[in-house]
């Protein structure tokens, strides 16, 4: 299943992009977090949220086709 | 009330949405890039009482963002110019200016004065500390934040609401979070969020539209792409926070954060002096009129030689001592003092540039 995965501030630069595509079999977020690890093992360790289809949510089931975004916290004021 | 007619025109205001507004109190706490056009158009609008609280001075390099700064107001402490500001604004403003950094010690005393306090720091473990206090006094916590060409905008504990603690659960790393001075930043970036900040600050005042409560809205500016994302309350992690009843950290530096400072935040001609904190023999030396010579291990009985009205920057090589020190100093002393962000070798190149 391809999944559309948005990427904000420091884990865009990280990942080197604002969006793509991922295919994973995983049923839940954190093992598709997991698969996404193995893509970008960058992330590894680095702190995000991840919302799935604008929702935040880190656990749970992962929904069909849904666009999962990862933010991290921004300090600048 | 002819100051405010454009307000008073409008049905979702009238003249007693303007009364709400001119009897509310707003606690600004930071003015940098987002604090300063929060309190442009707060003090436009007739907030009642701002309060502003900021302990740092006014850089040459604020002024390409910070608007209500000017070349006047150079290394004059940005709350006490915040509160000349305003009052050239709007004269019939009652203001309040902290010059120092909000802690856990003096946090409640001043946070609970007010009723909305607006986020306009750059530190994250401010914000947590800031956060956790509007819980325990249930203030409501306008939030804004950014990085390069992108912000987050969001309002927390509004009448009970999620809170920032349900945003972001898990503190960050000290190094996954650099700050504007670290990234730079455009200055257009802050003022755009700031005036959110402003917008729903007023929103809440007049009851009126959705407030970004358990919604976080992002923006980026480059590809103008606005995202909302909501978020629920975290009712464990809440109830963690008011059984405790202060203000708490999952690591010590978060409690100690709150005494650091930057070189980025001081000039040489402010009114501090440095305590080298670092054993005699200890290089580099560093020999300054504004420097002092107290090892740690001495500074219980040599510190009240030093104090005065002037603010305490320890430093030592690393930040551990001269955390100690301030902690110290701050906890016994009727004094501000900090522990320096950057190191013995840092400042020393800091002084002779």
């Amino acid at each position: 299943m391809d999944y559309t995965v948005r990427y904000y501030g420091q884990i865009a630069e990280l990942v080197d992009s604002n969006e793509e595509f991922i295919f994973s079999e995983a049923d839940t977020i954190q093992k598709f977090i997991k698969d996404l690890i193995q893509i970008h093992p960058i992330l590894k360790g680095k702190t995000f949220q991840v919302a799935q289809n604008n929702q935040i949510k880190r656990e749970g089931a992962l929904i069909r086709k849904a666009v999962i975004d990862l933010l991290p916290q921004f300090s600048g004021g | 009330m002819t100051r405010y007619k454009r307000h008073i025109a409008l049905n979702e205001i009238g003249a007693k949405g303007q009364s709400k507004i001119n009897n509310t109190s707003v606690l600004a706490v930071g003015i940098g890039g987002l604090g300063s056009p929060v309190i442009e158009y707060l003090s436009r609008a007739g907030v009642g009482v701002i309060g502003i609280i900021d302990f740092a001075n006014v850089k040459l390099s604020n002024l390409q963002r910070q608007i209500i700064f000017s070349e006047d107001d150079l290394n004059k402490n940005k709350a006490l110019c915040a509160q000349e500001y305003i009052k050239r604004i709007n004269s019939s403003i009652k203001t309040k200016a902290y010059s120092e950094a909000l802690t856990i010690q003096n946090g409640s005393k001043i946070i609970q004065q007010y009723d909305i306090i607006v986020d306009g720091t750059d530190d994250v473990k401010i914000r947590y500390l800031l956060n956790d206090f509007c819980v325990l006094l249930d203030k409501p916590l306008v939030y804004a934040a950014l990085y390069k060409f992108e912000g987050q905008i969001s309002v927390f504990n509004y009448n009970q609401g999620p809170t920032y603690r349900c945003l972001f659960p898990i503190i960050p790393k000290e190094d996954e979070l650099p700050n504007c001075s670290q990234t730079g930043v455009l200055g257009v970036v802050p003022g755009i969020l700031g005036i959110y900040q402003a917008n729903e600050v007023l929103k809440i005042i007049l009851d009126i539209g959705d407030v970004l409560t358990g919604t976080v809205l992002s923006i980026n500016f480059l590809k103008n792409i606005h995202t909302t994302f909501r978020f629920s309350k975290n009712e464990m992690e809440v109830n963690k926070l008011i059984e405790k009843g202060v203000p708490y950290s999952d690591s010590i530096s978060l409690m100690n954060s709150d005494y650091r400072i930057s070189l980025n935040s001081l000039t040489i001609d402010d009114k501090c002096i440095f305590v080298d904190v670092r054993n005699e023999d200890e290089e580099p030396v560093i020999t300054h009129k504004k420097i002092h010579h107290i090892p740690l291990g001495k500074l219980k009985n040599e510190i009240s030689n030093i104090i005065s009205d002037k603010k305490i920057i320890f430093f030592c090589s690393s930040g551990k001592r001269s955390i100690k020190a301030a902690n110290f100093t701050n906890k016994n002393f009727n004094v501000q003092s900090f522990s320096l962000k950057e190191g013995a070798l840092i400042l020393n190149k800091w002084i002779n540039e």
